[in-house]
């Protein structure tokens, strides 16, 4: 796997030019590898966050949607608090994912995501290989146990979740409200070897 | 004499006068480790309080409240995280006197909780957070609410990894059990 998901031609053309190039590299790049929101980037994919789905793109158990302006959309992602992994396109991208309410007391993060054209098979190459990369992710940021709360129709993300080594914790009954009405949640985790125990 | 008391229980907002017996509470053996609420700090309990007084439901998405049985306070009851398009919350519970933990007064901080959730705040689900070390709540929490999820090794500890289990209580469940309550008495 290459280096946050660049793609070799693309990390060699970036490497004598400025940030702003390298940025600009990237997300030209259509290879199914997962890259970085920088904050100065992250206002292109309001809306993509915007969108009513039949799917919720992003789930906070905690709060309603925190993003009524493109500027609380940027602050609410920032890189320190909510980073943020696009595949494709900024604009229009085939899929992201994002580590949430990062609890460093506890190592702890919440694990978002979504596929917008359709989940990958559980066992084909590209859902390993974003296993794979959000593991490596977790790991820089110290996380040994990744969270994730999906809506219980989304069957396909629950299947897929669950074969990346996710294992159901329970059921947050009528806990979020999405598409006109409430939903149940199902809660997954997955944790590193050293904190299984 | 137990029902002389129930009559005469009420809920309201956080005053002042009530900063003593919160810190008394909030000082307490085992308190500071069983209560993770953001708005609860324990280096500034001065603020803490005026947060309690002055937090607005709809602007804060919190709200303060002391249970008070016969002009006595027994609890506090703090509501986070409001969520008015989910219509939920998160509820932090403290029943104040240590021998009331484990019994009828419990049980009476928890109904005046879904009393102001689903009667007044038009509140659908209420739900709690209750680390596997709080045996005492634990206890409790499982009669009057319905156990969701238990998240594994969850807290880290000096001593290792603990769990921590989350209760909800939706309102149609509250007033069932309401219902049940007048018919038996």
């Amino acid at each position: 796997m290459s280096s946050h998901g660049i793609s070799a031609a693309s990390q060699t053309a970036a490497s004598d030019d400025n940030e702003t190039s390298i940025i600009k590299l990237r997300y030209r790049d259509d290879s199914d590898g997962f890259v970085p929101v920088s904050d100065a980037s992250a206002a292109s994919l309001y809306r993509q966050f915007l969108i009513l789905r039949a799917e919720p793109v992003f789930v906070d158990i905690f709060k309603p949607i925190a993003y009524h302006t493109e500027a609380q959309f940027v602050e609410y992602f920032s890189a320190a608090i909510r980073p943020l992994w696009v595949m494709g396109k900024l604009e229009v991208p085939t899929a992201y994912f994002c580590l949430h309410s990062l609890l460093h007391q506890h190592n702890i993060a919440n694990l978002d995501f979504a596929y917008f054209d359709g989940y990958p098979a559980h066992d084909s190459e590209v859902a390993i290989r974003f296993s794979n990369y959000v593991r490596d992710r977790a790991a820089e940021l110290n996380v040994t146990r990744l969270q994730s709360f999906v809506i219980a129709g989304s069957t396909e993300k629950i299947r897929l979740l669950e074969s990346f080594g996710f294992h159901q914790e329970g059921v947050l009954r009528e806990h979020y409200f999405h598409n006109g009405r409430l939903h149940d949640l199902v809660v997954h985790a997955w944790m590193a070897e050293s904190r299984r125990g | 004499m137990v029902k002389q008391g129930l009559e005469k229980i009420m809920v309201r907002r956080i005053v002042p006068d009530d900063r003593s017996i919160l810190r008394h509470w909030l000082n307490g053996p085992g308190v500071r480790q069983a209560i993770e609420d953001e708005h609860i700090d324990f280096s500034k309990l001065p603020e803490t309080m005026e947060w309690f007084e002055v937090s607005d439901p709809f602007c804060d998405r919190a709200l303060g409240l002391i249970v008070e049985v016969m002009d006595k306070p027994i609890g506090l009851i703090h509501f986070t995280c409001i969520n008015w398009v989910n219509r939920n919350a998160e509820v932090i519970v403290l029943v104040g006197p240590g021998e009331l933990r484990h019994s009828l007064g419990a049980a009476i901080v928890v109904e005046k909780v879904g009393h102001v959730a689903f009667r007044i705040l038009n509140l659908q689900k209420i739900y709690a957070f209750v680390y596997a070390s709080n045996q005492g709540a634990l206890s409790v929490f499982r009669k009057l609410m319905h156990e969701e999820a238990c998240l594994r090794n969850y807290v880290k500890s000096p001593l290792g990894f603990g769990d921590l289990y989350l209760f909800g209580l939706l309102a149609s469940e509250y007033f069932s059990t309401i219902e049940k309550f007048k018919e038996r008495h």
